[in-house]
Parts: C-alpha cells; structure tokens; sequence
C-alpha cells in the first residue's frame, strides 16, 4: 500500500467524520433545508468526486 | 374499467416485460457454476452498474427510507448518503476482490474466505452467518410488496397475492438463466425505479405545492423540527443505523458476488460510476418523497405506511400511483432474486462442495444450487408470512434491514484482515464472525442497548477485537497468505488500483 492509499484513507475518514459531526453540532439549530439538507447533498458531492478521482485513474492490465 | 384492473394490467406489463427480458438473456447462458451465478465474470458495466444498483436499492427506498424520513426527519437522508459515501469501500476493495475472484476462480465471498484462512469451517460460518441474516432482509422485502399491493389498490389485491407474485417472479427470474436473467431484469427494473420515482416526484412538488420552490418553503415552514441538525434522530439511533451500512458493500454477499462479475476494469469503472450516480439521484428523491408525505398527510401513526397512503392521496395522478408501485414492486423482486441466487450460490459451493461433498462433479453442484432456489425462496415467503401476521411488534422496515447488516457486519474484520493482514488466522476469523453474530442476535431479540447503543456497534466491537486477540494467539496460514496478498501486491500496480 503506496503513500496515495493512505492519503485516501486519511480523506475519506475526515469526509466521515464530517458526516457525524457538522450535522449533530454546527447545524443543530439551522431549521432550514438549507441546513444538514444542503450540507449533506454538498458533502457526498464531494465524497462522489474523490470516488471518481480514484477509480477513473484505474486501467486495463499493463505488460 | 375499475381501478384493480388498470393495478393488475400494470402488473401483467411488468411480468411480461421481465419475462421477456429474462429469457433473451437466456441465449448466451452457457454451462457450469461460474456461467450460472457469475454470468462467467463477463457482464458489462452498464448492466453490472444496474444491477449493482438493483441489487443494493430495494423497497427499503420508496417506503422504509420514506418512512424513516416521515418519522425523523433529515437524519434519514444522512444515514442513507452515508452508505453511498461507503461504497468507498468498493473502490479500496473492489480490485482486490475482482483480481482474485479470477484467479483462484472464487464464486463467492465465503469460499474467498475458505480458501483464504485455509478453513472449511471458517467458508461454512460465513454462508450460515448470511443465510440467517439475510432471511428476514429479503422476507421484510416480500412483506413489503405483500403491503404495498394490497395498499394501492385498496384491498384488490390481498396481502397473501402480492407475496406470492414476489416469491414466484423471484424465483423464475432467478432459474431462467441465473445470474444473466437476474441481472438483466435488475438492469430493467432498476431504469424503471429510477423514472418513475423521479417522475412521482415531480408530480408531488408540481400538484402538491405548485413547484420545488413551493415544496422547499413549506418543508421550511411547516417542518422545521425535521430540518434542524440530523432532525430527530439521536446520536446513538444514527450511528447505530449507519455504522452496519457503511460496510453494507462488504458485508452483504449478494454485492459482494457483484465484484466478481464485471469484464474487464473498465466495466468495473463503470460499474461504481453508475452506481453512485444512480445512488445519489435515488437517494435524494426517496428523501424529498418522504418529506412530501410529511406535509401532506400529517400525523400518521405507522411511518411505514406515508407512501402506500401518498400514493392514494388525490395529489398523485392514479396512472402515477400505478407506475411507482410497479416502480417498487421492481425494487423488492429485484433485491429479493439476487439474494435467493446469491444464497443458493452459497449452499451449493460453500456447504454442499466445500463442507459435504469435496468430490462432487460441477454439474451435481450446479443441480444442488438450482435446486436450492425455491427451497429458500420458500423460507423468505414463511418468514415473510409469519411476520405479516404479527402486530404491535417492531417489524418496521428499517430496524429489521438494519438487524440484518448488523449481523453480517461481523464478517468484515475477517474479509478486511484477509486481503491486508497476513498474520490473520483461521481460528481468529471464525470465532470473530460466530460471537459477533451470537451477541448481535441476543442483544435484538432481548432488546438490549448497553449504554444505549446498538447491537451493530457492539457487536462490531467484540467481532474486531476477538479477531485481532485470537489471530495473534494462533498461528496463521502463511503460505497461503503470502500467495494471495503477494498476488495482489505484484497485480494492483499494472492496473492502478491503489
């Protein structure tokens, strides 16, 4: 496992621990679908883009 | 012509259609286990990415998630995109499993596992594990269409008729040419869940509050509760729900049996590029659906009957109605096939080949497979039968799909420690998996929430920390475990897998 593995590993825990906590602390009074609503349509936007970044990369077999 | 006949004309459609579908993929099945439940690993990723999407997405969706969002408000949309954001997990593991699945010809994840460890034992725990967790998942899914049928055409189709067309369309869908036919029908129903939850949608927001402006000022002004921070989910009830379906794409063998069956790396590519795509878009209109119900049908007592009762409100057109039943009904059948044939792939290799009969010849464990199908689907229906029957119990969608992830869930420290720890052992992945998964099903059925968190999570815990401990203490497979890891590590740089 190279040094991008762990970079995206170290991402996406960060990405998680967005989830939990922006929702249930910074946006606990926004009573609005401008809250956790839009946050979480943001966040996982993001989180399908890194997915992207990854996967797009991959190819067919190299000889 | 009465409202039941235009329900049951678009049932016949539906059963038409798929039948169709089903037997054209018929023409390329070819013979032997890998052609049978794998399509012979050459799906393509349009279809892999369809039937993935199938697959994973069931009745949970339009009705469960609606439900949840009805009850708790925005925290239901969080959860749910949370499992999308696991599918993470795809992408790390995903080669891994589709770069050994070839070359050790693995069929499943169990036998992946066997093989691995060097364990029979370790290959029959984990078919048993799923086999016990995943008949109440995909009975909650026979239920589900048992009480959406019944609930859209108002009684016109009883209970006990909608749950037999499951069971029966699961099941033909599922012997007509295996996973070909299963994942062409997937590839089908999962387009028509797409549009016609879209299309319910948009109906809602259009006729219901005059556009999605309109729809998102009264979800500001009549709900605010459910808007604010995860809504009224608590912390504990959130993690609890997500914590099992963020390894969901792990832990559930009928998606897992998905990573072996893409063509080449592009179709895997797109496979989770599909997917994903498909998942947000679904995702977030199951949430707006449920949101919808919320403001127009006020007060419900039972969550889990907002969308049944939405689609009776005089808001959504009847052909509309009609159209996102099927639309469901197409989510449920196409979850509850791929599960029968994953379950079926799963006795015929990794109990019957791999436990009972290590001699058996191909066609005598393709034979047991086939035969095993209805044998299941006939366990799903009397699980689903007797559940229907209950009342006052929690046989709510969402906490039983949950309790059944919960206990899969215990097979992924084993699954994770096989493709990146080579001092994992046999013993430590099968005690791990067989305690776990006691302690899961003792904390459900008592009820039990030690500190107020789910069984999922300490079940988790005990699971992780037993396979670490155990592994350590005994001695692991190292030839084996240098072959696949070291195979992995030669094969992953030549594609760019990371």
């Amino acid at each position: 496992m190279g040094k991008a593995f762990w970079w995206w590993v170290s991402w996406f825990t960060f990405l998680f621990i967005l989830d939990f906590s922006i929702p249930f602390h910074t946006l606990k009074g926004v009573q609005k679908v401008t809250g956790s609503l839009l946050f979480w349509i943001i966040w996982i936007v993001v989180a399908i883009v890194s997915m992207f970044i990854i996967f797009l990369r991959w190819r067919e077999e190299t000889h | 012509m009465t409202e039941s006949f235009y329900t049951w004309l678009g049932i016949v459609i539906y059963i038409v259609v798929g039948i169709t579908v089903a037997i054209f993929a018929r023409r390329k099945l070819g013979f032997g286990m890998n052609e049978f439940f794998l399509g012979n690993r050459q799906i393509g990723g349009f279809v892999s990415a369809l039937t993935y999407a199938a697959t994973t997405y069931s009745a949970f969706m339009m009705v469960g998630l609606a439900g949840l969002t009805y009850k708790l408000g925005v925290g239901a949309l969080g959860f749910e995109l949370t499992y999308l954001c696991g599918l993470v997990l795809v992408v790390f593991f995903g080669p891994r499993f589709w770069l050994v699945g070839r070359k050790f010809d693995y069929l499943t994840h169990a036998q992946l596992l066997a093989d691995r460890y060097q364990s029979r034992a370790v290959g029959i725990a984990a078919t048993i594990l799923c086999l016990i967790f995943l008949i109440p998942y995909a009975a909650i899914q026979v239920m589900g269409i048992g009480y959406l049928l019944a609930g859209v055409s108002k009684g016109a189709i009883p209970l006990l008729v909608g749950m037999i067309i499951a069971i029966v369309l699961a099941i033909v869908w599922a012997n007509i040419a295996g996973l070909r036919s299963v994942a062409w029908t997937d590839a089908l129903q999962a387009l028509i869940m797409l549009v016609v939850s879209i299309a319910a949608v948009w109906y809602l927001a259009y006729r219901g509050f005059g556009g999605f402006g309109g729809f998102l000022d009264k979800m500001n002004k009549e709900i605010p509760q459910l808007l604010a921070g995860p809504g009224l989910f608590k912390f504990n009830v959130f993690f609890g729900l997500a914590l099992p379906w963020i390894f969901f794409s792990l832990s559930n063998p009928q998606v897992t049996q998905r990573l072996f069956i893409p063509k080449s790396v592009t179709a895997f590519k797109q496979m989770i590029g599909g997917f994903l795509i498909f998942g947000f878009i679904y995702t977030v209109v199951s949430v707006l659906w449920g949101f919808g119900a919320r403001l127009l049908l006020p007060g419900l007592e039972k969550a889990d009957l907002a969308t049944p009762l939405l689609l009776a409100h005089p808001t959504i057109p009847r052909a509309i109605a009609i159209i996102v039943m099927i639309g469901i009904l197409a989510a449920a059948i196409s979850t509850i096939d791929s599960i029968l044939l994953t379950l079926s792939s799963m006795v015929a290799r990794d109990i019957y080949k791999t436990g009972i009969n290590p001699k058996a010849s191909e066609s005598l464990e393709l034979k047991i497979g086939k035969v095993v199908i209805p044998i299941i689907a006939a366990i799903f229906f009397t699980f689903a039968y007797w559940a229907a029957g209950k009342k006052g119990l929690a046989f709510m969608i969402v906490p039983l799909s949950v309790a059944a992830s919960a206990g899969l869930l215990m097979v992924v420290p084993a699954i994770v420690g096989a493709f990146f720890w080579k001092r994992a052992t046999a013993t430590g992945a099968l005690i791990s998996m067989v305690v776990g998964a006691v302690l899961v099903l003792i904390l459900q059925l008592t009820g039990i929430k030690p500190l107020g968190w789910w069984p999922g999570v300490w079940g988790f815990i005990v699971c992780i920390g037993l396979y670490v401990i155990v592994s350590l203490l005994t001695k692991a497979p190292v030839q084996k475990a240098e072959e696949f890891i070291g195979y992995l590590k030669e094969e992953l740089p030549k594609r760019n897998f990371i």
